[in-house]
């Protein structure tokens, strides 16, 4: 098949990174997209909760106190005008007030003296009536607000002829009264506003560490958790984190307990297996010809291989792999094919060198070849090196393919395509080309076949020469 | 050569293949008897299993890594990176991982006295030659007599052509137990380097990014 088409398919692409242990990517990239969302969340509505309900109490409390102030305003000016009304009724009555302390009209008060008839007198303002209110009222005419009240006009002989009005304006305390009401809405909305973002903040404070807790959470490597860090106060969080760290740390007594189970299978084995495929191939040597011995090194190999696999596994760590030198990744893909006839080998003659264990890197080409060989048989396996600044291990076969879902387990631990097969071979794979720095690429479609791509970087491309250190 | 396992039929195999490739062999089963062994000399190389009945590999290793420049092969089920650096600390020059393929263990004998046959008298590479019983290095006519560490760390590289050397692996080498300051290795790789110039040479030494340092 053409490169192109070959790139055309679904692939999976792993490589080294923060997590460059069995972590699946697409699993991890779903979960963090969710985790910091809420907790933003969280922040912002308790940030609007605390806003509301102080912008309800500023609301409600202006409201009271708009009520009392304007209740005790009332009864002060009703106070006042009734004195001002029982005055004036005094001082007609002894007959010492006259027209032109009606005329006068003190600042804001209006005095019309109404016969019982109902006529206007001794008012400059007759035209503008002062209604008849025995208790103070509100009265409005357009724009003005007057306290109106009005008690009897007695002569000083006793005789009632009229009735006495009275009209306090009342728009400037009106106006106090829309005055302090607007103070005490903006006083107290910006109260509101202020302790909104302010527990806005304090939430993001206090909610940090979850944040943090969750992006770790998010982070932990199945393969080997690490505690989670907690900074911050001792509050539900925390021991939100000492939960955390309880489950990581079960986790990881138990997968410790499994590596030490295996490690010490493996030590059991190693001895015994590296006998036999030893003396079987001395036998092999001795006896060229015959098929039970090529069969019995065979499975002995094989054995051993993946006890080779399983070890690597065991041991966990291979971050940065020790012990690297200069390999040509061509020279050791022809001698993994060379063991096994009819794959075919081809190679650009670019230069081929990497930096890498020569016996993990024979590991690598090994487990994607007989993995090849495994799935379509070795006269359908093609495996391809290309030099350069970038070195690429291809190991091409025409076997039935995998279907998405497979191909994205592809590296993952104990999933084995094929009945009989532990499932660890790529999964090493992956592991070691990680520890080189490198990458691993799987494409795969059903009924198409399946290539795995190794991508290395070149020798050339990692070193410095003197000039850079001069 | 002296063949250190506690594994009886393991020990015969690798004592037979490395007989048939010509090597004249002594094979024992405990520490003990390897330190008895070593003390007769005549020993061109160690291969000594880290899991024996009596005595801690680790310890015999380090053991007769102080009574010679005898070159150790470990053979280890461990493997893991903190028990390789372990056994690099205490002398190792190389270490294979059970269960390992008999050709394995042969090509890596095989470096491993190349290298000491290489490490003795003089190495010549990339127009250098270093006197190493003097810590003389020369280039053409020139000459200069190294400082005893730079001299080792010289000789570690020019021995081991495409080897890449890590820092801590050459801490490691170099100082056994006794740890530096961080940036020693730096330091005699810049001065190897600044000596090596003087002479009028190429300087032969390459940093590999985030690995360490080789010759090639």
């Amino acid at each position: 098949m053409s490169r192109e088409a070959a790139d055309g398919r679904a692939g999976t692409t792993v490589g080294p990174g923060p997590g460059t242990g069995t972590g699946q990517g697409t699993g991890t990239r779903g979960r963090t997209a969710v985790a910091p969302a809420r907790a933003r969340h969280l922040r912002t509505r308790l940030g609007l909760i605390v806003l509301g309900s102080l912008l309800v109490a500023v609301v409600g409390t202006v409201v009271l106190v708009d009520q009392l102030f304007g209740r005790a305003q009332r009864a002060s000016l009703v106070d006042l005008l009734e004195r001002d009304l029982q005055r004036v009724q005094a001082l007609v009555a002894a007959g010492t007030l006259g027209a032109d302390f009606v005329e006068q009209g003190a600042g804001g008060v209006r005095l019309q003296f109404v016969s019982n008839a109902g006529v206007v007198l001794l008012a400059p303002d007759a035209t503008d009536p002062i209604p008849l209110a025995p208790t103070p009222v509100r009265s409005v005419t357009g724009e003005r607000a007057e306290l109106v009240g009005s008690a009897a006009w007695l002569l000083p002989s006793g005789l009632e002829i009229g009735t006495i009005r009275m009209a306090l304006d009342v728009t400037e305390a009106d106006a106090d009264r829309a005055t302090l009401r607007l103070s005490l809405l903006f006083a107290g909305g910006l109260l509101a506003l202020v302790a909104g973002a302010l527990a806005w903040v304090l939430v993001s404070g206090a909610l940090r560490p979850l944040a943090d807790l969750a992006r770790q959470a998010v982070a932990v490597d199945p393969a080997r958790p690490r505690l989670a860090r907690y900074r911050g106060p001792e509050d539900e969080v925390a021991e939100l984190a000492r939960a955390l760290n309880v489950a990581l740390e079960a986790i990881a007594e138990r997968q410790q307990a499994e590596r030490d189970a295996l490690a010490e299978v493996a030590h059991e084995l190693a001895a015994p297996l590296t006998v036999v495929a030893g003396e079987l191939r001395q036998l092999a040597s001795a006896h060229p010809d015959d098929p039970r011995v090529r069969a019995a090194r065979e499975a002995a190999d094989e054995l051993l291989h993946t006890s080779q696999d399983l070890l690597t596994l065991a041991r966990g760590e291979l971050d940065r792999a020790p012990d690297l030198s200069v390999v040509d990744l061509a020279a050791v893909a022809r001698g993994v094919v060379d063991a096994y006839p009819g794959v075919t080998f081809a190679t650009d003659g670019a230069d081929g060198r990497v930096f890498a264990q020569p016996d993990r890197l024979r590991q690598v080409a090994r487990n994607l070849v007989r993995n090849a060989v495994q799935a379509a048989g070795a006269e359908r396996v093609r495996v391809a090196v290309e030099g350069g600044a970038e070195v690429r291990l291809r190991v091409e076969d025409d076997g039935p393919g995998m279907t998405p879902e497979a191909l994205a387990r592809v590296f993952d631990r104990y999933v084995s395509g094929r009945a009989g097969g532990v499932g660890v071979g790529l999964t090493v794979a992956r592991r070691i080309v990680a520890s080189f720095d490198g990458r691993i690429e799987a494409r795969s479609e059903p009924g198409r076949g399946t290539v795995f791509e190794v991508t290395l970087p070149g020798w050339s491309s990692q070193v410095e020469g003197e000039s850079a250190e001069a | 050569m002296l063949v250190v396992e506690d594994d009886a039929r393991l020990r015969g195999l690798v004592r037979e293949a490395l007989e048939a490739t010509g090597h004249r062999v002594t094979a024992v089963g405990t520490g003990g008897d390897a330190l008895l062994r070593a003390v007769d000399g005549g020993i061109d190389l160690v291969l000594l299993d880290l899991n024996l009945p009596d005595v801690d590999g680790i310890e015999v290793a380090r053991r007769l890594h102080a009574d010679g420049e005898v070159p150790i092969v470990m053979l280890t089920a461990r493997g893991d990176v903190a028990s390789r650096v372990e056994g690099l600390y205490a002398g190792a020059a190389d270490y294979v991982t059970k269960p390992f393929e008999l050709q394995e263990l042969l090509a890596r004998v095989h470096v491993r006295l190349r290298e000491r046959g290489a490490g003795e008298g003089a190495i010549e590479r990339a127009g250098l030659r270093l006197q190493t019983d003097v810590r003389t290095l020369w280039a053409g006519d020139a000459q200069v007599t190294l400082p005893e560490r730079e001299a080792e760390l010289l000789r570690l590289l020019l021995t081991h052509p495409g080897r890449v050397f890590s820092r801590e692996d050459l801490e490691a080498r170099l100082y056994g137990d006794d740890l530096p300051d961080s940036n020693t290795v730096e330091v005699f790789v810049y001065q190897l380097r600044r000596r090596i110039r003087a002479l009028g040479v190429a300087d032969p030494i390459r940093t590999v990014r985030g690995k360490g340092y080789t010759v090639l």
